[in-house]
């Protein structure tokens, strides 16, 4: 929001804050055009379609979409919920609650947007001020194709034989025309990278692309179309590296027209001066498209066919020797998902679990390493070092060990369950692990145990980075420590960790070590259902993908993934983008 | 009148101060307890002369012995090879260890100085794919391996790390970004080339950063569950923590606790010596990380 008040006049808290919104949305109102009009009142009930109107195309579109799909997730529930399906009220309280922080996170956004695109208009209302990726991409590469043109042009015309033999060559074969100019690097790299490719798609690439047409040709459902999605990567790598090679080529002939053609020496010596980042960057960025760019095409695609052994709903009569062919099968393991009614409560409740799960691990680890962080950083605790290092071992024990070892002490016949039996506080052996409620409870102490040390290490670090003038003018003040720790330490430490409150409560809906040592994700309670009373999302993943015994469901556990990326990726996307750490990258030089 | 209020005053203060530090002192030696008792079970357990944790009469082991310690090296049978595993894992985690710090670095390093077309979108790309939970594609990892005839061994293991390389340099970058670009400036200016100037500039100053990335690297292997439980068949190329998983199924605890805890002993010791050895690198590692994000 970038109106006159908001860079005169900085509101204090956040009542001023909603008002001032509330008012640069009527003065923009006022000062903008029909269409800006239109768009700004459009954005209140529908968030998204107004911008769209207003010029954020894609955008807004798309969280408009999402808008959409969050009111009709909410009233979906809420009729199944009506109908009588056994859903966990906590969970469906967690799901609305969860619902409810999005749709107001849409309203405010889009209302904030809403000012923004009504003040450009209000500012010049005969620009119309589009911001589409697909205009701009189209447009971007209409004007390069036009400057390509026009520089190959001029520099054949005033080419000698060789240079207009080695543009004409540049055409139709990859590397030759590199050679010609002697850059030896470039023009084998080209070459050989061109033949191989187009040796493999004859081979067997093409058809691979041809299998993903028709995935039922494949002769079992073993999720060979991977292969298919590997040739067409290689298609899009010839395509870019074609244009790049045509680029490559002019530029050596306007060099050689020049009089400044590169040697093979500086060719050489380019590779770690100015091409050092492209050198660098090659198996880093091969091994990531390899390992997981084209795996995770794989999945989603994955959760667009029927891809699972598994006789579920549609597949009662799934018999094993004839089998259904893999095909396409569009949005049905979504469906799948929802409409089950049994995926439907394990979805509810599993998706409360891991919401409540990764808020409270988060906290309880934040706070928890905070406060033992100013414990030990007391003047009165003699032998830091020591108590340092005895949480440090917490932290380097591999987790398989402690939490393995802690699930043993807490076994149905563990020393937890002995020592009770000898005080007398139980009266007979209690399996902590498999009710619901206390293995949840010991999952999230267990997980302090585990996560604290890290915090603890984490925050020592930051405390020492608050300037020590602070305190001593809160001394002479006379504030008490209390005062101290709330209006210098903890908003200095917030302000520095909120990124990494983000990325550990990321790391917590995908936290599966935890869970997954500790109870295995706990017993089934769902007649018919596939997760555990302690699953959360990731561990119920992995149960759909390898543990459902010989009948993995792997397009439920694609949509299952799907669904955990979408959560994952708009909280740190939205929160990450805002943060001033990412968008002020240079400001620390 | 005013120095017996205020020695008074000073009194309670310093009564108060005593308190305080009688407190905190109990409380950290409390927490401190709290923490290493799941420790100490470990190690006592290691030395019973029992196989399992289950005790009928009693809360402690009722003897105690060596054995543990010596069959675990000694004897190898279908269920346990722990030699094994400890070899392949060691091995594995010290060639991750160069590896895949050596391309995160790098990585860092050209993310951080470079300015190029696309890198922002690189960045970009790189964060949201880091979001995907990492075994949901294991699947296609699983399928793209056995194409490249690496299934079965752990190998397989340390292609798939290192490729994943370039993705984990948000911390080792962030370190970066606080070096002045100054240096670099004045290094340019003697002609030296932006390979040199990695390699004899930034490695140096970045030293925490970088034995920060290795110790996280050379670690993987030691945590690793999911990838071994799927990339490995054969029990004896499995990597110490599926191995080790696998004695605490219902099956086989009864018979292997004692011995699941002997060898986590022997994994666990070198592995918190390096940790508390590199724990002043480590805060200065996840300090960048944090502030950077």
């Amino acid at each position: 929001m970038k109106s006159e008040a908001a860079t005169t006049y900085r509101p204090s808290n956040f009542v001023e804050r909603i008002a001032l919104a509330l008012h640069a949305w009527k003065e923009t109102f006022k000062a903008t055009d029909g269409l800006g009009k239109a768009g700004m009142a459009i954005n209140l009930p529908l968030p998204g379609l107004g911008s769209a109107l207003l010029g954020r195309l894609e955008k807004g579109l798309l969280a408009f979409l999402a808008y959409f799909f969050v009111w009709f997730l909410a009233i979906y529930v809420g009729i199944q919920k009506g109908a009588g399906i056994q859903l966990d009220d906590f969970s469906l309280a967690i799901l609305y609650l969860v619902l409810i922080l999005a749709l107001g996170f849409m309203y405010v956004s889009a209302f904030l947007t809403s000012i923004e695109k009504g003040y450009e208009r209000a500012k010049d209302p005969h620009r119309y001020y589009l911001e589409s990726f697909f205009q701009h991409g189209l447009s971007s590469l209409y004007k390069g194709t036009k400057k390509y043109f026009a520089a190959y042009l001029k520099a054949y015309e005033g080419g000698t034989k060789k240079e207009q033999t080695l543009l004409l060559t540049s055409w139709f074969i990859m590397g030759v025309s590199e050679l010609g100019y002697r850059q030896f690097v470039r023009g084998l790299v080209y070459l050989l990278s061109e033949a191989g490719v187009i040796i493999y798609l004859i081979l067997r690439g093409f058809y691979d692309i041809g299998v993903l047409f028709r995935l039922d040709v494949l002769s079992s459902p073993n999720g060979a179309f991977v292969y298919g999605i590997i040739a067409l990567f290689l298609v899009l790598y010839l395509v870019f590296a074609y244009f790049s090679h045509l680029r490559t080529v002019l530029s050596l002939t306007e060099a050689e027209q020049k009089g400044k053609a590169e040697t093979p020496r500086g060719e050489l010596s380019s590779l770690i001066n100015d091409r050092f980042s492209v050198v660098g960057l090659t198996i880093p960025v091969l091994g990531a498209i390899a390992f997981t760019i084209i795996p995770i095409t794989f999945m989603i695609l994955t959760a667009f066919t029927n891809y699972s052994l598994k006789t579920v709903s549609g597949y009662e009569n799934y018999d094993p020797h004839l089998g259904i062919p893999l095909h396409w099968s569009g949005l049905e393991a979504f469906e799948r998902l929802f409409a089950n009614s049994s995926s439907l409560v394990d979805m509810v409740n599993v998706f409360g679990w891991t919401i409540v799960w990764a808020t409270v691990a988060t906290f309880t680890c934040y706070f928890g390493g905070l406060l033992l962080a100013l414990l030990l950083n007391k003047k009165a605790i003699k032998g830091k070092v020591v108590y340092r290092s005895i949480f440090v071992v917490a932290m380097a024990l591999p987790q398989f060990v402690s939490l393995l070892v802690v699930r043993s002490m807490f076994d149905r016949y563990g020393i937890v369950n002995n020592i009770l039996l000898e005080l007398g506080w139980l009266t007979e052996r209690f399996d902590f692990w498999s009710d619901g409620t206390a293995a949840k409870i010991l999952i999230l102490v267990v997980n302090m145990w585990v996560g604290i040390p890290y915090y603890m290490l984490l925050m020592s670090g930051l405390l020492l980075n608050i300037p020590k003038d602070q305190y001593e003018a809160a001394d002479i003040e006379g504030a008490t420590g209390w005062q101290k720790f709330t209006s210098i330490t903890f908003p200095e430490i917030f302000f520095m960790t909120t990124p990494v409150l983000i990325t550990s409560f990321v790391n917590n809906i995908n936290n599966f070590n935890v869970i997954w040592f500790l109870t295995g994700g706990g017993t089934v309670s769902t007649i018919s259902g596939t997760a555990g009373n302690t699953d959360i999302l990731i561990t119920w993943l992995y149960k759909l993908t390898f543990q459902a015994g010989a009948s993995p469901d792997y397009n439920l556990a694609a949509v299952v993934g799907i669904i955990m990326f979408v959560i994952s990726a708009t909280c740190s996307l939205v929160i990450f983008q805002r943060s001033k750490a990412y968008r002020a990258e240079e400001e620390y030089r | 009148m005013a120095s017996k209020v205020a020695s008074k005053k000073e009194k309670s203060l310093r009564r108060s101060r005593i308190v305080d530090a009688v407190w905190s002192n109990a409380l950290v030696i409390v927490l401190s307890i709290l923490w290493l008792i799941p420790v100490f079970f470990v190690i006592i357990f290691s030395f019973s002369d029992q196989k399992t944790f289950f005790l009928a009469n009693s809360i402690l082991p009722t003897g105690y012995t060596f054995d543990n310690y010596i069959r675990i090296f000694t004897e190898e049978d279908r269920i346990i090879m722990f030699p094994h595993w400890y070899g392949n894992t060691l091995i594995l985690s010290i060639c991750n260890c160069v590896l895949v710090t050596f391309f995160t670095v790098i990585t860092a390093f050209i993310l951080s100085r470079f300015r190029f077309k696309g890198r922002k979108a690189l960045m970009n790309i790189t964060m949201v794919l880091g979001m995907f939970p990492g075994f949901m594609s294991m699947v296609a990892v699983y399928l793209i391996l056995s194409l490249l005839g690496l299934l079965g061994s752990y190998w397989a293991m340390l292609v798939y790390w290192v490729a994943g390389a370039g993705l984990g340099y948000f911390v080792t970058k962030g370190y970066f970004d606080t070096i002045s670009n100054d240096i670099d400036e004045a290094a340019k200016l003697d002609g030296a080339s932006q390979a040199r100037l990695f390699f004899q500039i930034y490695i140096p100053l970045a030293k925490p950063v970088i034995i920060y990335t290795a110790l996280m690297a050379f670690m993987s292997p030691w945590a690793d569950y999911i990838l071994s439980s799927i990339v490995i068949s054969s029990n004896e190329a499995r990597t110490i923590g599926y191995g080790l998983y696998n004695l605490m199924t219902p099956d086989n605890i009864n018979n292997y606790f004692t011995r699941f805890c002997a060898a986590s002993v022997i994994v666990a010791v070198p592995i918190v010596a390096l940790y508390i050895g590199l724990q002043r690198f480590f805060v200065a590692g996840i300090a960048a990380g944090a502030v950077k994000g």
